[in-house]
């Protein structure tokens, strides 16, 4: 057959089965992911020669910008690809396992949740036991939010659609929380925290990335390991109830993996929205029979979109960097409201 | 007498606090076709969910070749019990080909996920539903009854000797139920497989089905063969509609002529 690839060992201990035109897709993708590093890397305030860069990867000679390009640039680009992976990967399984393509940790409120969490102990903490434990407080934060929102599911008058309504209900519960809090505490402290809030990459420290990067990809490939209960979720309650899927377990499990990355996320970075409602509309367009394929695609798009972002914020409005924030938001809502208008059949 | 399938042992169904079926037993026979009827909302429905385990029963247990499903591990239930609920909805955008694979699940794991054994049974399930050359399409560019063939294609890839179905033939146009009915005698007949489904249309029940059985007032009212159960008594009390009953000229089965207005050609 001429449009696929079937692996398979000589026992049949390993066998897949791959779409050609999806994995060409998607290796495009992931080289498009390599350009935009790249660019994020080369060009900045002042250009960094791509053999500079190729030096300092690689190690082979010292080169002039070291630092710009290793305590700047790269550990910029390398949270960014983080940030925007983990949003997408988590706003592929939010709105997989509520089958709304409207919902997305930060539409329903997770991003909040999370934020209140790394707030709480910026202002009262972080003095206490360190700024290195902001992420912890996120993802916990992250968990409870999933958790309340999936105990609301657990109503049978909750459809699928109201919690996406519970959700924006309780995001703006947190936000203002978060304002409660920083209006409330010492100045210096509540600075700290809207700075974070904010959602900028500029200064992310090496241990930030190193330690977020590698989460990141134990996460993924323990998510990739039951990627195929995601795919069969799709079909419906009934069809993967009768064909062996536990519901109940693999909704929890697969909303705990979704606020970890969430919470990764917004442990880099906060104020980066959309995300997760914008990467899986674009990359299920791309992959669409192949569900590894899928998260890969979806991971690799998303990241791409943030570091765009990033680089515009950071190129754009010299000598000021602008959060990337602000762009992801600045497409993200209007295609939230498309969406809206679109799907107004099945809210 | 012949040999038990399923035998369904004081079931007691109930959403809330309204009973739909209460302390039902009943025994479907191996390799035939058993066709469940009554009114709308008399829990017919609601009985193959609980036969395939998709609702836990309040009381009473499901026996399958005598062993209790509620005792079984799902995905073994899954190797020998398949049911298609009524209008299944797929993915966007996936194609008849992965819909049909998704049959498989039971049987994959982690690395062993398109074995040479996986792809007979998909071929078979595609061929024997007439599906190969659209197994490329988009599911929603399909037809009707092709979408229906292709979800029936999925439990066939399930490769279970019995098959459940929640009205496989609503919303269908009259060429495409024969179609699909056609397509389920043949898997019955020529497979040997048991097939348990509910049917609106009673003429078309009475035509393939084998066994009928008719629920009211959360229980089986009546069961046997279309040619003894159906009678304007029985009728009138399972949906309570006066009618005559006439007979199929070219199949001998019986036809239920409903009373009531309409225009009298003399």
């Amino acid at each position: 057959m001429a449009n696929r690839w079937i692996i398979r060992s000589e026992n049949e201990k390993l066998s897949f089965f791959m779409i050609k035109k999806e994995v060409y897709k998607t290796i495009a993708v992931l080289v498009s992911l390599l350009l935009v590093v790249l660019l994020g890397l080369i060009v900045g305030i002042d250009m960094i020669p791509i053999h500079d860069v190729i030096n300092y990867l690689f190690n082979l000679a010292p080169i002039e910008n070291d630092f710009a390009l290793g305590e700047l640039r790269l550990p910029r680009v390398l949270s960014g690809m983080v940030v925007g992976a983990s949003l997408a990967v988590a706003g592929l399984i939010v709105q997989g396992i509520i089958r709304n393509p409207l919902a997305s940790p930060d539409v329903i409120g997770v991003t909040s949740g999370a934020s209140v969490a790394a707030v709480l102990f910026l202002t009262y903490l972080s003095d206490s036991m360190g700024v290195q434990w902001t992420p912890v407080f996120a993802v916990i934060g992250a968990i409870i939010t999933f958790f309340i929102i999936y105990l609301f599911s657990l109503h049978p008058s909750i459809t699928a659609n109201r919690i996406v309504l519970i959700g924006i209900g309780l995001a703006s519960l947190a936000n203002a929380l978060i304002m409660y809090i920083l209006v409330m505490s010492a100045s210096f402290s509540s600075e700290r925290a809207y700075l974070w809030l904010i959602g900028s990459l500029y200064g992310v420290s090496w241990l930030e990335t190193i330690s977020s990067f590698v989460s990141f990809i134990v996460l993924f490939i323990i998510i990739m390991w039951s990627k195929r209960k995601f795919e069969l979720y799709s079909y419906g309650d009934a069809v993967a109830m009768q064909l062996g899927l536990n519901l109940k377990r693999f909704r929890i499990l697969f909303l705990f993996f979704s606020s970890l990355l969430c919470g990764l996320s917004v442990a880099v970075a906060v104020g980066i929205g959309f995300i997760g409602l914008l990467t899986p509309h674009i990359s299920r367009r791309i992959v669409r029979n192949h569900t590894s394929l899928l998260f890969i695609t979806t991971a690799g798009i998303g990241a791409i979109l943030v570091l765009l972002a990033d680089w515009i914020a950071r190129i754009a409005f010299q000598p000021l960097d602008i959060p990337a924030g602000v762009f992801t938001s600045g497409i993200g809502a209007p295609f939230f409201i498309y969406l809206l208008i679109k799907k107004r059949n099945s809210l | 007498m012949c040999e038990i399938k399923i035998n369904v042992k004081d079931i007691t169904l109930s959403y809330g606090d309204s009973t739909v079926i209460d302390s039902l037993n009943l025994a479907i026979p191996k390799g035939k076709i058993t066709v469940f009827i009554g009114r709308n909302g008399c829990g017919k429905s609601t009985l193959l969910h609980a036969i395939a385990r998709l609702l836990k029963p309040q009381t009473g247990s499901v026996f399958l070749d005598d062993r209790n499903i509620l005792k079984m591990k799902s995905k073994e239930v899954a190797k020998k019990l398949a049911i298609l609920p009524q209008s299944p909805i797929a993915p966007e955008g996936v194609t008849v080909e992965q819909l049909v694979k998704q049959g498989r699940y039971p049987y994959q794991s982690t690395f062993k996920q398109w074995t040479m054994e996986y792809e007979t049974a998909l071929n078979h399930a595609l061929t024997v539903t007439n599906m190969t050359e659209l197994k490329d399409r988009n599911v929603y560019e399909l037809s009707g009854g092709q979408r229906q063939r292709a979800w029936i294609a999925l439990n066939l890839a399930q490769n279970t000797d019995t098959i459940l179905l929640d009205e496989p033939t609503t919303y269908l146009d009259l060429t495409h139920q024969i179609e699909i009915l056609d397509l389920l005698y043949d898997l019955n007949r020529e497979e040997n497989r048991t097939i348990v489904m509910v049917l609106h249309d009673i003429n078309l029940a009475c035509r393939y089905a084998d066994h009928l059985v008719a629920i009211k007032n959360q229980k089986v009212y009546c069961q046997g063969a279309p040619e003894k159960m159906i009678t304007r008594e029985n009728i009138e009390h399972i949906y309570g509609l006066k009618c005559r009953i006439g007979v199929d000229s070219q199949f001998g089965t019986p036809i239920c002529f409903p009373d009531g207005k309409g225009r009298k050609i003399n």
